[in-house]
């Protein structure tokens, strides 16, 4: 007799949440609408103890629907805690973990079901359009950094890369352990021909500020003053070979180098950014000698740039 | 419901873990009604056997294996955040405990501190920096849950890198300028010095762990954990005390060689530089590079001419001729 595999016993999905009440709603609703093809996967929704009424659409929706699960933490362990979490409880052979403001478009699910149902690939992408970055890997990397853009296979989640995803809570991007371990063994990634995301998710605050949402009392000085391109570089430390770092840093950026990366990336954040020599010997550390140079040499000109700019 | 509940976290440490478990359930042991929470760290070792067995002849033991090894430190985080008591003590699996001055701790319990410091090898009478210091010893106190706020488990979590997750809860406590009992007798000791390579325990090989962790060692871990305490100036006397220690014992003399032989040697530098602050943090700009040269330019026999380090060039240049 064949064993036939299904979709709810390869995928599961799992929701981390924090006071978003109305985005919650919209994204649940999507998943479970009738023409969804994961309405009758395993959904769990975990949510860090909101205080605006989340609990109490979740539980509207798990009193509706069987498949969703409601675990609620009495006390909030952050954003990026709560990530590790997911990791941590996911069983079935594939997780999914999708954020509280996605929205969704099934037409291009058909190929994504296939390469589940196939048990083929390490890391699935749901998204093709926004890839930016100049080379196809450093392009799968950057992508990766945005939570709901990869489906991960949970054999790929041992108990090293486990550790690695808490000791990465730091560093914003808890989920690049995965990738980097998917990486370093060499595996697999399935690119799809059309996305089933769309490209910009509703809340648009930026990552840094989502990284201590709910915290209103004293934090770490690193906590403080990390931004996005430097915990995704300090993410980067988990690739083993040094070269395919040097190479995806310096392709990452949507024109051609690391010096155009360090000027994009780090902009916006220079001015708020206080303490510069701590992130400063962080990045070095990850960098290969010449990206050293165009770092030191980019962080200069952004310095003159916001000196002129404050005048 | 009871007013304390104990965790205990482990992995692979069958022998030393009974042994702790003895202690904290025996006879003559007052916490041993006490419910009891033990988070295996998914142990292979045959301690998961070991505390099945036990949870079947005492009905105040919970047991929660998890499925996988999520690290020591994940786990400290994990005691913290499940405490649902008034009082949580977390307790480690290799220690030697005490309880004859448990009388004393009740009474202390008994007035609602912030926390009861029930060990007191690292002096914590002395002042806040010494205090702090010996709160970084996981079972050394024993925390009143309502200082584990959402915040304090944030930084808790932040801090997992840090090999010092518990420190979040001893900053917050002294952040809220609290007055901590310390108990004269104490309660638990620690039974040896721990490596470096204890919080590492468990991953398959040592490439594979996060670089934040393989090479955290505990003097910047410390450091690092420093940066939760509000006060400015406490935080400056917890840097020249970690100092002080640093310089005058040879151990930690190794430890500053570790550093400086490090992977990381220039980014830890320029951090332990930010990091402390003071007087702390001059004497370590100039005497580390200084180590350094001595170091760099020295073999067996020409250590003791080497101290500026040119020497010795000059003698090796002499000898080439």
């Amino acid at each position: 007799m064949e064993i036939q595999t299904t979709l709810e016993s390869q995928l599961e999905i799992i929701i981390p949440t924090y006071n978003r009440k109305a985005h919650l709603e919209h994204t649940l609703t999507q998943l479970t609408a009738p023409e969804s093809p994961v309405k009758n996967c395993k959904i769990t929704v975990q949510d860090n103890a909101s205080n605006d009424g989340t609990d109490k659409v979740i539980a509207q929706f798990a009193a509706k629907f069987s498949n969703i699960t409601h675990i609620r933490r009495p006390k909030n362990i952050g954003g990026n805690a709560n990530i590790a979490r997911a990791f941590e409880t996911a069983r079935l052979p594939y997780v999914w973990i999708v954020c509280d403001d996605d929205s969704f478009k099934w037409d291009a699910w058909g190929e994504l079901e296939t390469a589940l149902m196939s048990g083929d690939y390490d890391i699935l992408l749901t998204r093709k359009n926004d890839l930016h970055g100049t080379s196809e890997l450093a392009k799968i990397v950057r992508q990766l950094t945005f939570l709901p853009a990869g489906i991960y296979k949970t054999a790929n989640i041992t108990s090293g890369v486990l550790m690695n995803i808490y000791a990465n809570v730091v560093n914003l991007f808890p989920h690049l352990a995965v990738v980097c371990e998917v990486l370093n063994k060499k595996g697999t990634f399935f690119l799809p021909q059309g996305e089933i995301m769309d490209e910009c998710s509703m809340d648009t605050t930026p990552a840094e500020k989502l990284y201590t949402k709910g915290a209103d009392t004293y934090q770490h000085e690193i906590v403080q003053n990390m931004f996005w391109a430097v915990g995704f570089i300090n993410s980067l430390q988990m690739i083993e070979n040094p070269q395919l770092r040097y190479y995806i840093l310096e392709h990452v950026s949507r024109k051609e180098g690391f010096f155009s990366f360090v000027m994009g990336a780090f902009r916006r954040n220079y001015t708020l950014f206080h303490n510069n020599a701590l992130n400063h010997a962080f990045v070095r550390q990850v960098c290969s000698p010449w990206q050293r140079v165009k770092f030191t040499v980019a962080c200069c000109c952004l310095r003159l740039l916001t000196l002129f700019k404050t005048k | 419901m009871n007013k304390l509940e104990l965790f205990l976290i482990t992995y692979n440490r069958k022998g030393k873990c009974s042994q702790t478990l003895q202690a904290v359930l025996g006879e003559n042991s007052p916490v041993k009604d006490l419910p009891l929470t033990i988070l295996d760290n998914c142990s292979t070792d045959g301690t998961s056997e070991m505390l099945a067995e036990l949870a079947k002849k005492h009905s105040n033991i919970r047991l929660i294996r998890h499925e996988k090894n999520i690290g020591g430190n994940a786990n400290i985080a994990r005691a913290f955040e499940m405490a649902r008591a008034e009082y949580v003590w977390v307790l480690c699996d290799d220690d030697k405990y005490d309880f004859s001055g448990w009388d004393d701790c009740q009474k202390l319990l008994a007035q609602n501190p912030a926390a009861v410091v029930v060990a007191n090898y690292g002096h914590p009478q002395k002042g806040p920096a010494y205090l702090f210091r010996q709160l970084s010893f996981v079972p050394a106190a024993i925390y009143r849950t309502d200082l584990i706020t959402s915040d304090t488990l944030m930084n808790m979590y932040f801090s997992i890198s840090n090999l010092f997750p518990q420190l979040a809860v001893a900053a917050a406590a002294l952040n809220a300028h609290a007055e901590l009992p310390i108990l004269d007798k104490p309660l638990v000791t620690m039974q040896l010095n721990p490596g470096n390579d204890s919080y590492l325990r468990g991953t398959s090989t040592k490439s594979q762990a996060h670089p934040l962790m393989s090479e955290m060692f505990w003097s910047l871990g410390y450091l690092r954990s420093i940066q939760m305490l509000q006060d400015k100036e406490l935080q400056k006397a917890c840097s020249n005390l970690a100092w002080a220690e640093e310089y005058t014992s040879f151990y930690y003399f190794c430890k500053i060689w570790r550093a400086i032989t490090h992977k990381n040697f220039f980014a830890n530098y320029f951090e332990a530089i930010h990091l402390l602050k003071g007087k702390a943090k001059w004497k370590f700009m100039f005497i580390v590079p200084s180590l350094f040269f001595i170091f760099f330019y020295s073999n067996e026999r020409g250590f003791n001419v080497c101290l500026l380090g040119f020497a010795k060039i000059r003698l090796w240049k002499y000898r080439q001729h």
